[in-house]
């Protein structure tokens, strides 16, 4: 599905070049559930936000789904990552001047969807998270918990291929984060969507398919189950 | 889409009250200034622009030049001069004259009651009523209602009234059956309606409405006021019109006005004499012709007006893009995650405009409420007629423009800032980043709004102490609790006899004096004194006619010999320090005895008295010489000294109304108008408090556009230096500490502002004072105060801001997400 080839990030702070990522190269495929893990400062985030194309690398080869992205226009590679990724973060990122319900429907206003499409997919995906009761609410007044499930919602709601998690459970109780977790491997299990989730916890990246270990921007290890 | 555009913009304007009522109290500010002063200046230039052919109507104007090389502007002309020109000049489609009329008007009715108009007061109001040639109605062209444009003023003893004339005076009957019918000017010049014309819609400076014919002069006893024998007299209230061929220049027919002076005007040796054609469209804007009917704008002012509103609509404009900006911490995690889930730079664009747009528009819903308001609490300085129609095309249009122009002007560096932020940057919390460069722009924005605001202050200051100066000084009479009244110059004097003996008999008058004029007065006349002996000095003085109660009832005070006494003709004199001394008297004593001859009939006499200095005109100018006698047929003024022991102004409306019924006793027919004195005095200085209205006006706005500046630049300072705050909390930082920190460097600002605005407004307020012949000085004290204002004001702007912060717990601003 994608793939990084000797793909380097670094930056240029002072007469020092900082290095956050040292010639990366990775295959993944479909159908993945991948945990990304290191210590702070090895590179988890940025690796996750090149390959979600938040970010892009000093050097190397960037290919998704068959294109070479590397290459692409802003334009273009803006329209690919709409049309197949999903990204749920730490601290949520919900629009706070928004409702539930239109926090999710937003993704599908910039993919241009139809008025009456958009209001089925929403309706769905509130019916889908049991959280129908709690679409006229504003995120301040949701759980931490809750507020990620809409985070999440909100990653799927274009039925993405693939969802990047920058640590999704962090700011969550282990119960919480368990239950995320669950929600995670259902949906690649059942619904076949490639996952990619940075974490600091052993016990959640074990949910994954694959464990890779980052160390001061270059993988240490990788072990598949 | 859309619609979710406008969920999120209002969102986010009601959930920030305090910065959406900045930002739109900010922007209607600036464009209710916009608008008001687009209806003042499209007033203006829409003076006469209606008429056909305009371009080709010109006024016959003089300079004349008197022998010491002084150049004197006339607006009017000689009367029989239009006359002439027709006859003898070429080029010229048309021409007429026409002469200003101040007549009262009787319109005779069925019953016993006739209806009654006053006449306009010469020199004060404009008079509806012309004499006109009938060439008048080919070149200011009219809708005919009733009769017939080519013969209406051909015969005398007509009229021709404007719609709305006729109505106030006939009624709303037929108005075919107007025609006829009589109108009587001056209680005896009869003359018929022989047609009705619609009235101008239009803003004109000819807005007459009775057009007496011209052939009526030669027939009447009008012909004693508009001479058409006399080639000498220049009148302002003669005038001459022409319309110029087409095809032919202005200049071929000034070419021809040399020859033409030479053969009509004899002038003294050392006069000169010129005639020009001033365009119809000058009339409205040169004040350098004076006439009885047109008001003149002054142009720069007008351009200068324009340039003020666009910049007040600017500075506005930056002060909401300051305002937004610092808002943007809050909104760039917004940005990003809206970046995140698919929102081109573009779409965010439009996201922010449209709040701009929302903002801008509910700004101009509240500038298009209080502009009517606004307009009539500032009568004494905006023209009468500047109104506000909603609905006029032109409005509209402005209005619109406004808004697209406001919210791009405003909308558009925010969005395209905003929207620029990398979703990477900005979810991590340094999405103000890259504003950290522009600070010093900001700095330098608050320093020019502020030094403006100063200057403004200052001048407010100044004018204030200058106007309670020159009201409160002591001008050497008294003048509460005086009013004055003047007669008719056509009533028999021996009534105002009858009138002052009534008066004198009500309780609550204390004393009353008959005068040409009063102590302080914009119309002194003046005449020469004459002291041939020792010497002989001939000296310019100021008079004043007046009876023997004047010294006691205005409070002057008699340093030397005695009080005239009243008599019928001049026989003695009485002059102040000023006059005694020009005429070389050393000691006041010295002037006593002596014989001098006045401008006045050659009239001759002794200086019985001499009066201390007192200001008998405004303090704009320095004392001359000035002198009193006595001279009965020419005291047509009474001034009358109300008892004040009750102090009430109760108590003067019941004398005032005893006054009155003896008024309507002596003069039956003639209006009761009284003046109080200390008010007139007060009105010499009108120019000076409508300045000093214009500086609290303009010092309200700056101060207030300064502080939203201020707010603005705080706001973001604030949350700029949150973590800061934090830290220095941790450390132990009180919170006033905090405050001061964060004031400081505002202050710096604001001292700054006073060290430039000091000098500039010193400057402009000196050349200002110039104009007084007594003058307060400009002390150091003003310039103090004017800053610790200033720092106040700005203190309390910040505190808002910066006690926040202060108080703000640190563990929120130092936990990261």
């Amino acid at each position: 599905m994608l793939s990084l080839q000797h793909v380097s990030k670094y930056y240029q702070a002072g007469g020092n070049k900082n290095i956050v990522l040292n010639d990366i190269s990775l295959e993944i495929d479909e159908g993945e559930f991948i945990s990304i893990m290191g210590p702070s400062g090895s590179g988890k985030s940025t690796l996750l936000n090149v390959i979600g194309m938040l970010d892009e690398p000093s050097e190397g080869y960037h290919y998704f789904v068959g294109n070479a992205v590397h290459q692409l226009k802003e334009k273009q590679r803006s329209a690919l990552y709409k049309q197949y990724i999903g990204f749920v973060f730490q601290a949520y990122h919900l629009i706070d001047e928004l409702t539930v319900y239109e926090n999710i429907e937003t993704p599908l206003i910039y993919q241009d969807f139809k008025g009456a499409e958009r209001k089925a997919m929403v309706a769905d995906m509130l019916d889908r998270f049991q959280i129908v009761g709690k679409k006229d609410l504003f995120p301040a007044q949701l759980s931490g918990g809750q507020q990620q499930l809409v985070g999440i919602a909100r990653a799927l709601i274009a039925k993405p291929k693939l969802l990047l998690a920058d640590e999704p459970t962090g700011n969550l109780n282990s119960k919480q984060g368990m239950e995320i977790m669950e929600l995670f491997r259902k949906l690649n299990k059942e619904d076949g969507v490639t996952i990619i989730q940075v974490t600091h916890s052993e016990k959640n990246a074990e949910y994954g398919s694959r464990i890779i270990n980052l160390l001061d921007g270059k993988v240490d290890s990788s072990r598949k189950f | 889409m859309i619609k979710n555009y406008f969920i999120t913009a209002w969102r986010n304007i009601s959930r920030n009250k305090v910065y959406t009522i900045i930002n739109i109290l900010g922007l209607s500010l600036g464009v209710t200034a916009c608008l008001i002063i687009y209806l003042i200046t499209n007033f203006e230039l829409s003076y006469d622009t209606f008429h056909p052919g305009k371009e080709r109507i010109y006024r016959i104007v003089t300079y004349l030049q008197d022998p010491e090389g002084r150049n004197n502007a006339i607006a009017g002309a000689i009367s029989v001069l239009p006359m002439q020109v027709r006859k003898e000049l070429t080029g010229l489609e048309n021409v007429t004259g026409f002469y200003n009329y101040f007549p009262k008007i009787i319109i005779p009715t069925a019953g016993n009651t006739a209806k009654k108009f006053d006449a306009p007061k010469e020199g004060e109001e404009t008079s509806p009523v012309v004499v006109a040639e009938p060439q008048y109605f080919s070149i200011f062209k009219y809708q005919w209602l009733q009769g017939n444009p080519s013969t209406a003023l051909n015969e005398p003893f007509k009229v021709v009234l404007s719609e709305l004339e006729a109505r106030k005076y006939f009624g709303s009957i037929p108005l075919e059956n107007i025609i006829g019918k009589e109108v009587i000017y001056n209680d005896s010049l009869r003359v018929n309606v022989s047609g009705i014309v619609k009235d101008w819609n239009n803003n004109t400076d000819f807005g007459f409405k009775d057009f007496i014919s011209f052939a009526t002069v030669q027939n009447s006893f009008v012909k004693n006021d508009i001479d058409l024998k006399n080639w000498g007299m220049w009148s302002y209230n003669s005038q001459g019109f022409v319309k110029l061929a087409t095809g032919v220049t202005q200049a071929q027919v000034e070419k021809q006005f040399p020859q033409f002076v030479k053969l009509h005007l004899s002038m003294p040796p050392g006069m000169k004499v010129k005639l020009l054609l001033q365009p119809l469209a000058d009339i409205h804007f040169n004040n350098r012709y004076n006439d009885a009917y047109s008001r003149q704008v002054h142009l720069p002012t007008l351009y200068a007006l324009m340039a003020i509103a666009a910049f007040i609509l600017i500075i506005a404009a930056i002060n909401f893009i300051n305002l937004s900006t610092a808002q943007s911490l809050r909104r760039a995690k917004e940005v990003g995650v809206r970046k995140v889930l698919g929102g081109s730079k573009a779409s965010l664009t439009i996201q922010f405009l449209i709040e701009t747009l929302i903002v801008t528009i509910i700004a101009v819903i509240i500038s298009v409420i209080v502009t009517n308001p606004i307009i009539s609490s500032f009568r004494s300085i905006i023209p009468k007629g500047v109104v506000l129609h909603f609905f006029s095309p032109a409005v509209l249009v402005f209005l619109v423009s406004i808004i697209i122009i406001t919210a791009l002007l405003a909308g558009f560096y925010p969005a395209r800032v905003l929207s620029s932020y990398l979703p990477v940057l900005s979810l991590k919390g340094q999405g103000s980043q890259k504003l950290n460069r522009k600070s010093y722009l900001r700095k330098s924005l608050i320093v020019f709004q502020f030094t403006v605001s100063l200057v403004f202050i200052i001048g407010t200051i100044v004018i204030a102490n200058q106007i309670h100066f020159i009201l409160n000084k002591d001008l050497g009479f008294n003048k509460d609790a005086i009013i004055t009244i003047h007669t008719d110059y056509n009533n028999p004097i021996t009534q105002l006899g009858v009138f002052a003996n009534k008066v004198k008999q009500i309780p609550g008058v204390t004393l009353i004096t008959r005068h040409q004029q009063t102590p302080a007065s914009t119309r002194h006349s003046g005449t020469v004194i004459n002291y041939k002996g020792g010497g002989g000095v001939k000296i310019d003085a100021s008079f004043d006619i007046c009876d023997e109660n004047y010294v006691p009832l205005f409070g002057l005070k008699i340093i030397a010999g005695r009080n005239i006494l009243h008599s019928d003709t001049i026989k003695e004199f009485l002059v102040n320090e000023t006059c005694s001394k020009a005429l070389g008297f050393k000691k006041s004593e010295d002037a006593l005895g002596k014989i001098v001859q006045v401008g006045i009939n050659d009239a001759k006499g002794p200086i019985v008295g001499v009066v201390k200095d007192f200001h008998s005109e405004s303090l704009h100018a320095p004392i001359v010489p000035f002198f009193m006698a006595s001279q009965k047929r020419n005291e047509r003024g009474v001034s009358i000294k109300l008892a004040t022991q009750g102090k009430q102004l109760d108590h003067f409306k019941n004398t005032i109304a005893q006054i009155e019924r003896a008024w309507k006793i002596a003069y039956p027919n003639d209006k009761f108008e009284y003046r109080f004195f200390d008010q007139t005095i007060a009105n010499m200085y009108d120019k000076e408090q409508k300045t000093a209205q214009l500086m609290n006006t303009a010092m309200a706005i700056a101060i207030f556009i300064s502080c939203m500046g201020l707010f603005g630049l705080a706001t973001f300072t604030a949350q700029q230096r949150i973590k800061e705050i934090g830290i220095r909390k941790v450390l132990g930082a009180s919170a006033t500490g905090i405050v001061a920190m964060l004031s400081k460097d505002f202050l710096v600002l604001v001292v700054i502002a006073l060290l430039i605005a000091s000098p500039i407004a010193w400057y402009f307020m000196h050349l200002w004072l110039q104009d007084f012949a007594y003058r307060i000085n400009i002390s150091g004290w003003t310039f103090l105060l004017s800053g610790s204002a200033a720092i106040f004001i700005a203190l309390l702007t910040i505190s808002f801001q910066s006690v926040k912060a202060a108080l703000m717990n640190p563990v929120k601003s130092l936990r990261s997400e």
